[in-house]
């Protein structure tokens, strides 16, 4: 076995959030190794091959592939070993096991850091009754035959869900000359950004159907029909089945932070996100262990996930390993999806805190309170569930143990 | 009134088009674009084109700068003509002056092995 022990900062994932951190790091003379599992480092972006990334970062609009190679142009001269094609498949006694090329490696190190991505939610977490063809894919594993394969998925697509993933995917197909009949989603209201039912949907007349969800499929070997309901308020069906005849029906209904390595033992795990708790610098209650990116919670944009990061760089650099006993608890109020950190350390002076909304949000307020005494008020003129906000809130001002996130 | 959804950042900002007034642009650009968006609109086509001799299969691209919305289908069959079979550098010029329409067709990706 290969042991790698003398290393200050292990990384597990070389997508965008764990190769953005290791630059960031590295510059800042802290030793550090990346694992990765795939043969390109690159996660998840090497397959996202529209625009729309690196605006924050690098004041341009690039596409996933374009960020990766800017990311590696900038770590190359930085002498950053990376291992490829090694899967994580252990982590005791605070050492982290991988299955490699080079066969197993173990490690050991004061710091971890795990930017794992995330998974897609599958047909199992919607429950679709009916046959089991071929033909159902989630969207982003579409995306990974379209983009990284180049094989043809189908030719009449349905969607249902309306993240962004799945909306993208409708362009993407169109573009390649499949027919996409429609998107299907259950809320009455869209689940992606704005500006991707302008330039996805609407640019190519593909039709939105809201209040609607796929109940059941058939199909022999190959998917034939979905049946399709109108839901009420309370996402339960009404009127009569509606029949599509499609043969390939993609799933962009949510994304889960993965974080499965770390689960099976004391990870405290937010039941909002799916993702662990945290305190402000992504460190969770495991000893040393900090979590960045998708894996922590489904961010709306890459570059978000990847600036976030150097909350745990920050961490890291002050020594951070385990939680401070006293420490203040953000609790969900009214019209909050879910928001990291979930905890904070005291008078640590400001502190940013990403939040997303439940449901479309018109001229509300949104406040961070202690009992009645207002620690943050912020004016929301208008947010969807689909982005991430991130306000800056003023620790010192805090006295109690717990403060609740609201919207009214 | 007009409301148009910009789509130069993912701000998503709802711009008004009140007759000749453009209304509720927060930058430049999203005022460049709802004026396009009005008399021709413009967007940035990425696909993906085959690859032969090396490990993987597809090689992303892009146009270098937007081009007219009626067009995406007619440029898109032309960068299907490209095979690569060499090694290529990110952002190599594939295709000069698509169509004449004034961009280029780039790589997104190095291919070194």
């Amino acid at each position: 076995m290969v042991k790698l022990n003398n290393f200050d900062l292990v990384i597990v994932g070389g997508g965008p959030a764990g190769l953005f951190l290791a630059k960031e790091a590295k510059k800042k003379g802290i030793n550090v190794l990346i694992f990765d599992r795939e043969d390109r480092i690159g996660g998840i972006l090497k397959q996202c091959i529209h625009t729309g990334f690196g605006l924050e970062i690098y004041g341009k609009d690039l596409t996933g592939p374009e960020v990766i190679e800017n990311l590696k142009e900038e770590i190359k001269n930085l002498d950053i070993p990376i291992f490829t094609k090694s899967m994580c498949i252990g982590f005791e006694d605070g050492k982290l096991y991988f299955y490699s090329p080079k066969g197993v490696i173990e490690t050991k190190s004061d710091y971890y850091i795990f930017s794992l991505g995330a998974r897609e939610r599958n047909r199992g977490s919607v429950f679709i009754e009916g046959d089991r063809p071929s033909g159902i894919f989630t969207a982003g594993f579409a995306q990974y035959i379209t983009n990284i394969l180049g094989l043809k998925i189908g030719n009449k697509i349905a969607i249902l869900g309306s993240g962004d993933i799945g909306l993208i995917m409708a362009r993407r197909l169109i573009l390649e000359g499949m027919e996409v009949i429609g998107v299907f989603e259950i809320m009455p209201f869209y689940g992606g950004l704005p500006r991707n039912i302008r330039q996805c949907l609407e640019d190519f007349d593909i039709p939105l159907y809201l209040s609607h969800t796929i109940l059941k499929v058939s199909g022999d070997k190959r998917l034939k029909k979905i049946f399709v309901s109108e839901v009420d308020q309370n996402l339960k069906p009404i009127g009569n089945l509606k029949e599509f005849e499609v043969d390939t029906l993609l799933l962009s209904i949510g994304l889960l932070p993965e974080i499965d390595i770390l689960k099976k033992d004391s990870l405290k795990i937010d039941s909002k996100t799916l993702g662990p708790f945290v305190n402000q610098y992504f460190l969770t209650n495991k000893e040393g262990v900090y979590v960045i990116g998708n894996s922590l919670t489904i961010f709306d944009l890459v570059d978000k996930a990847m600036t976030s990061s150097l909350n745990a760089l920050d961490g890291i650099l002050k020594g951070k390993r385990i939680w401070n006993k006293d420490f203040i608890k953000i609790k969900k109020g009214n019209l909050i999806r879910n928001f990291v950190p979930q905890i904070i350390e005291r008078d640590v002076g400001f502190v940013k805190i990403y939040y997303r909304v439940s449901e479309p949000i018109i001229n509300k307020k949104l406040y961070l309170k202690e009992d009645n005494k207002i620690i943050f008020e912020k004016k929301i003129i208008a947010k969807y569930p689909a982005e991430m906000d991130e306000i800056l809130i003023n620790t010192d001002l805090i006295e109690k143990d717990e403060v609740i996130l609201e919207i009214l | 009134m007009k409301e148009i959804t910009c789509i130069v950042c993912p701000l998503g900002c709802r711009i008004l088009i009140q007759g000749d007034n453009i209304l509720n642009y927060k930058c430049k650009k999203g005022l460049e674009y709802a004026k396009n968006e009005i008399t021709s609109p413009k967007r940035v086509l990425t696909t993906t084109v085959k690859v032969i001799g090396f490990e993987r299969r597809r090689l992303p691209v892009r146009v270098d700068r937007e081009i007219p919305k009626d067009k995406l289908f007619l440029v898109l069959r032309e960068i299907k003509k490209i095979k690569i079979d060499k090694k290529v550098k990110r952002g190599e010029i594939l295709i000069y002056n698509i169509l004449n329409l004034s961009a280029n067709v780039i790589s997104c990706e190095t291919i070194e092995d």
